[in-house]
């Protein structure tokens, strides 16, 4: 289970530093998939913050799509960064910067690139192709 | 939304002396309020007023929609804990709880009881001989066990150590989330308030000058920093609290519901303390202004 | 709330309670023998000279008789300092009052409380040591037959009641005033001490109004003469009604006239010399039974002649009375003053 750790010296507000943390744990894979986050009570009574803060928190990461609450069980982890997932986005982002480059390069301005890059993804198959 | 506490033009006087005056709030349940400000401003008299050790000398004050102590039942729904933590240094642990069972309808004797094993404390053990932190809890304990709708600490961790008031600071955040008590606790220190509190109440020169959700006032004050300049030239909309200057620059703290849009200066955002550093400088700076010019020394 | 209360005034409760057990212990121990005693003496009395048996009762009893009269005395008051005093001063000093004002019971019922139980224990614990005393010293309060014009009075049968329930008022409402306990009980003491003393003095002969009877100079009384800077005086000790309140005694004869120091000069020429150096008063004294020299024999039969004796008392048929008057009007005021300090204390809070 994560044990948060909030330093008050940082000029992080406290909700911030616990959905930085959540987040830092998902990519070092200390939290995985289907893993609880500890309850609202459980971090007050480690942490002497307001449980509001918590709750903040939890919901941002929930509005992240990272973690989901289910009702009088508790805030489950539902997508993670694992660390394959990140190097592969590098990667890839990577990619995606190289391609815009020789775009502009073809000629095409901001609106054209959008565009031609929207219509290609749209128009993509939405699975693998094996 | 029913209101935790409410005020209106509240003021209390001790012969000539004016403990708190022109006290005007209205706190709304469910928050964990911190009242904030210097020894002498008036946080012991305005709780002892929410909880009927004092009659007002001038306004009104109810506390969850109630004359403070007007009954045996409004006195069940509110819990309180005051400075330095009295207790019946003769009687044990246990009478402490016998008390708090025979003087309360409400009382939860499963509650006081699990408590008091879960902080590792000794029934039997003579109030006079636990620690300030235990007896703290203690304290908390014989209030939160008449499960009471509001909770009012008086400086409740002003003479505990640090880790005893990270304990008691976070037991009291575990009782919020059991419970859904109001909290409503006072402090000199900003530093153990900050954490705890989404609600703010700063007492100054026995006035309030300003209350609110904290997430609101940190939204609405900013710092700004830019070159000296006349301070008269500030929109109405935008409220100075406090002003230093240097030969260089000039920074202010003001209160502005609009964002800053000035581009001259440069915006900085406030933390809690701050916040309630520059109110507390602006009512000393009053302060100082009146007895000035009643022609005496500040 | 009535069982807190007693529950925070239970070492004190245990304190006075050996004290009790500890004097009905002595009681219990010597009370039968003096009785016996006693019941020697009456049978004695009507032989002839009991002189031995007098004394051998007073001598056995004596030391006991000082010691608990004098308790007895102090107990009223101990009762408002150790009890009273304290029960709400020390929540205000020590600052539980703040605990105990924010429990689920009103200030109203919380105050009627704790001045019901302290208070009514005072009471009980005042009565119960005047009981055993009253009980214990019986036969010698019939041999002195002086309950009326003595300590007997404040000690034993109803008075000590209502003192314990002044001197609970006094010390609550010192408390109440002083909001410490150590001041408090010095006030406490002060002025109990102080209104006893000036009630006994002034108030409890007045409480009905006297009565007087003529008679000749009683023989078997206390007198004498003395010579002062002021001249000559005759002296007679206020004398013997069993059981009654004997205020004054003086010598009265034809229009009034009293018995002056030229009366005397006049009458009893070699009465008394000049006082001795160093001295400026000299007297001559006699309790009834003693020899006397023949020139004091003389004035006194000169103003046995001359003069009536007038005695100013109230007759032992109004003991019982006095100690009802005076008994409501203690309790009244140990009321009156709870009554107050349950106003002061509702009204200007801490």
């Amino acid at each position: 289970m994560i044990e948060f750790r909030l330093n008050g010296n940082s000029g992080v507000s406290p909700y911030q530093q616990i959905v930085q943390q959540v987040k830092s744990a998902l990519r070092l894979g200390r939290l995985r998939v289907g893993d609880q986050l500890p309850t609202v009570k459980e971090v007050v009574g480690k942490v002497a913050i307001n449980p509001n803060t918590v709750l903040k928190a939890y919901r941002e990461l929930e509005h992240e799509g990272l973690v989901a609450a289910r009702p009088g069980i508790g805030t489950f982890v539902v997508n993670s960064f694992d660390e394959t997932t990140y190097a592969a986005q590098r990667t890839l982002r990577r990619s995606l910067e190289v391609w815009i480059e020789k775009a502009r390069r073809a000629g095409l301005d901001d609106e054209s690139i959008e565009a031609l890059f929207v219509d290609t993804f749209l128009f993509s198959p939405k699975e693998l192709v094996r | 939304m029913t209101s935790a506490l409410s005020a209106t033009d509240l003021g209390k006087r001790y012969g000539r002396k004016w403990a708190l005056s022109n006290c005007s709030l209205d706190i709304p349940e469910g928050r964990v309020v911190g009242l904030v400000g210097p020894n002498g401003a008036g946080k012991t008299t305005l709780l002892h007023l929410a909880v009927g050790l004092l009659s007002p000398s001038v306004g009104s004050i109810t506390v969850l929609e109630q004359t403070p102590a007007s009954s045996a039942e409004q006195l069940g729904q509110i819990g309180f804990v005051a400075q330095d933590t009295p207790v019946y240094a003769g009687l044990s642990i246990a009478a402490h709880l016998q008390m708090g069972a025979a003087l309360n309808s409400t009382w939860d004797a499963q509650l006081a009881n699990r408590r008091i094993h879960d902080l590792g404390l000794d029934p039997s053990q003579r109030a006079g001989r636990l620690s300030g932190g235990q007896r703290a809890q203690l304290a908390l304990t014989l209030a939160i066990a008449k499960r009471p709708s509001l909770l009012l600490l008086d400086e409740p961790v002003a003479s505990l150590d640090p880790l005893a008031r990270r304990e008691f600071l976070a037991i009291l955040m575990e009782v919020v989330v059991d419970h859904h008590v109001s909290v409503i606790l006072s402090s000199h220190l900003v530093a153990d308030l900050e954490r705890v509190c989404d609600y703010l109440v700063v007492l100054a020169a026995s006035r309030v000058q300003v209350n609110g959700d904290i997430d609101e006032l940190l939204s609405t004050h900013h710092r700004l920093v830019g070159t000296p300049r006349d301070l008269d030239n500030l929109p109405d909309t935008v409220h100075l609290i406090e002003s230093s200057s240097t030969d260089r620059q000039t920074t202010v703290t003001v209160r502005s519901v609009d964002p800053i849009m000035d581009p001259a200066w440069s915006v900085e955002s406030l933390t809690m303390e701050d916040l309630v550093l520059a109110y507390m400088s602006q009512a000393e700076e009053q302060r100082r202004d009146l007895v000035r010019s009643k022609g005496g020394e500040p | 709330m009535i069982r807190f209360a007693w529950r925070q005034f239970r070492f004190q409760v245990l304190v006075v309670t050996l004290l009790l057990v500890a004097v009905a212990a002595v009681f219990l121990i010597t009370g039968p023998h003096l009785a016996h005693d006693f019941a020697e003496l009456k049978g004695c009395k009507a032989n002839g000279d009991c002189n031995y048996l007098d004394n051998a009762i007073q001598n056995g009893s004596n030391k006991i008789d000082n010691f608990s009269t004098a308790l007895s005395l102090a107990f009223p008051a101990l009762l408002g300092i150790f009890w009273g005093a304290p029960l709400v001063a020390r929540e205000l000093e020590s600052g539980t009052y703040r605990l105990a004002w924010s429990q689920g019971v009103t200030r109203s019922r919380w105050i009627i409380s704790k001045f019901a139980v302290v208070g009514l224990a005072s009471m009980i614990a005042a009565g119960l040591m005047s009981w055993m005393l009253t009980w214990w010293a019986s036969p010698i309060d019939t041999l002195n037959a002086n309950r009326f014009g003595s300590v007997v009075y404040d000690t034993h049968y109803l008075a000590p009641i209502a003192y314990a329930a002044f001197a609970f008022g006094v010390g609550v409402t010192a408390g109440v005033l002083w909001r410490r306990t150590l001041p408090a009980m010095a006030t406490t003491l002060v002025v109990y001490v102080a209104a006893r003393d000036t009630f006994d003095l002034q108030l409890r002969s007045h409480l009905l109004s006297t009565l007087k009877v003529v008679s000749k100079l009683s023989r078997s009384g206390g007198y004498g003469f003395e010579r002062t800077p002021n001249g000559l005086h005759f002296l007679v000790s206020v004398g013997s009604l069993p059981n009654s309140l004997v205020l004054n005694a003086v010598m009265v004869g034809k229009h009034g006239a009293t018995v002056t120091s030229q009366w005397l000069t006049t009458n009893c020429p070699k009465l008394i010399g000049p006082p001795p150096s160093g001295r400026t008063r000299v007297g001559i004294g006699i309790k009834g039974g003693g020899t006397a020299p023949k020139s004091f024999s003389q004035c006194v039969d000169k103003i046995a002649a001359n003069f009536h004796q007038v005695l100013t008392y109230q007759p032992a048929s109004r003991f019982w009375p006095f100690q009802w008057i005076e008994g409501s009007i203690y309790l009244a005021v140990g009321l009156a003053l709870c009554a107050f300090s349950y106003w002061w204390l509702r009204r200007r809070v801490a």
